[in-house]
């Protein structure tokens, strides 16, 4: 896995920028276009997946809970769930069944009482203005639920990292030469006729640079689809 | 040969417009030393000088090494002409090109300033930006003048930063083995610019066309091109 420093290195060269005395762009700028990048293509490919093992507790007698926000091992921003998430209770190892909110309210319809004396089976999410998300489960907790989480997170943002020279651009080799090509192109487009001239470029690479991200991001998501993907065979018990 | 000495030069000078006598000399060893100060101030001109390398110790830069995170340094030398690039390193020998010496990008001050009062820009852990800024202090002394300081971003401690620079013009004290920093063909140039000077105080003029003829064409260039600057306000012809 390439870190920002050896991503900005091969941007650098790509877009004949590789001299720190007359650099038409500093190293902020490159990192920035890079970050950028990195969002825009992980938007377009497969997020990827967590399995957490006691992500969160859900307090005694409670019906409600939120998912966890604190980054996770490994990554730099806050959490952001990009829409799949299971739930396991560690008490009996069961996962939870995923119903709307609708759902959940009708259970509760009329229910006055405030304690529980079960373990929970189904829950909703919804998210708020604070980008929390929120749950709420059905039947309310007795004791307190420790839970797995399985998850699928949205990508960092590499600029959250502490140094981000050593970030990791969580991407494969395909999706990692997409981002450079694609971090190169934006910057290509940001020059004037001066720039390309200086650096030996012509603008109509902008357009040949993005096709090839394109083309590579598309491998990256298969990818990463193959990987998940178990065939086309029978379920065997 | 290579890069003639003072004593060389003092011949060759003489010995071009016959003058190399000890006895009723035309020019004393004071008039011949001006004249070749002068011819050397206008190939150094022309050539540029060397390039002088300095660690980045107290003598250089204080504080050395760097003990605040402000990334503010004052500047100690006072023979700086132009700063052609400045590096970072742990390393209180290091230079700029050492493999352990970052090479920093050289921004305006202004984008340091800016960088210094915006957040959310991303973090390193080393120095990635500096700016140099030529600063008058209180009175015009020598102590005072000729003062460059050092602006980096980010500004991490404990950092030394080695410089490549250009010093100003430093004429020669005369001494016979002393040697102008100019290439082989520049320390004849100086020769025969010298002599072009001396020679019609002499009333020996007649010798002028033909110095002329030996000047490198490099500094006949040079040379024209000053020449046309100071007759005409079209320095670009």
């Amino acid at each position: 896995m390439p870190t920002l420093a050896t991503i900005r290195g091969r941007v650098a060269i790509k877009i004949n920028d590789a001299d720190a005395k007359h650099a038409s762009f500093d190293p902020l700028r490159l990192d920035h276009a890079i970050a950028d990048a990195h969002i825009a293509l992980s938007a377009m490919i497969p997020p990827p997946h967590l399995y957490v093992t006691n992500a969160f507790t859900m307090a005694a007698n409670s019906d409600t809970f939120t998912l966890p926000t604190a980054a996770n091992a490994g990554y730099v921003s806050f959490t952001q769930y990009a829409g799949e998430v299971k739930i396991r209770l560690v008490s009996d190892g069961r996962w939870l069944r995923k119903v709307s909110r609708s759902e959940i309210d009708a259970l509760y319809d009329g229910v006055t009482q405030t304690t529980g004396a079960g373990r929970p089976r189904r829950f909703a999410l919804w998210q708020e203005m604070d980008d929390d998300v929120q749950g709420r489960v059905h039947p309310r907790c007795g004791p307190a639920e420790t839970c797995d989480l399985y998850v699928a997170l949205t990508a960092d943002d590499i600029r959250d990292a502490a140094d981000l020279d050593a970030a990791n651009v969580r991407f494969g080799r395909y999706g990692s030469t997409a981002l450079v090509y694609h971090a190169a192109a934006l910057l290509v487009g940001e020059m004037d006729d001066e720039s390309l001239k200086l650096r030996r470029l012509n603008s109509g690479v902008v357009n040949l640079w993005i096709q090839q991200a394109q083309s590579l991001l598309q491998h990256e998501s298969f990818r990463k689809t193959a990987v998940e993907s178990r065939g086309p065979g029978r379920f065997v018990t | 040969m290579g890069v003639l000495t003072y004593d060389e030069s003092d011949d060759l000078i003489l010995d071009t417009i016959q003058a190399n006598v000890t006895t009723n000399p035309p020019f004393t060893a004071a008039q011949v030393l001006r004249a070749y100060n002068e011819a050397y101030n206008d190939v150094w001109e022309a050539e540029g000088g060397g390039i002088t390398q300095v660690t980045g110790l107290g003598t250089t830069w204080t504080p050395s090494p760097t003990f605040a995170t402000d990334g503010k340094l004052v500047g100690v030398l006072r023979d700086i002409n132009e700063i052609i690039s400045v590096g970072a390193t742990l390393s209180s020998i290091g230079l700029v090109g050492d493999a352990t010496t970052i090479d920093l990008t050289r921004v305006e001050r202004g984008r340091i300033q800016w960088l210094r009062d915006n957040t959310g820009l991303g973090t390193y852990a080393v120095p990635k930006l500096y700016s140099v800024t030529r600063i008058r202090a209180s009175s015009d002394v020598a102590a005072n003048v000729g003062r460059y300081d050092l602006d980096v971003w980010p500004g991490v401690g404990l950092y030394y930063f080695p410089m490549d620079y250009v010093r100003q013009f430093v004429p020669l004290a005369g001494n016979a083995t002393d040697v102008p920093d100019v290439t082989d063909i520049g320390s004849r140039d100086i020769c025969w610019l010298a002599a072009m000077n001396l020679a019609p105080l002499q009333n020996r003029e007649q010798f002028v066309p033909g110095l002329l003829m030996r000047i490198s064409e490099k500094t006949r260039l040079s040379l024209e091109r000053k020449r046309t600057s100071l007759l005409s306000p079209k320095v670009d012809v």
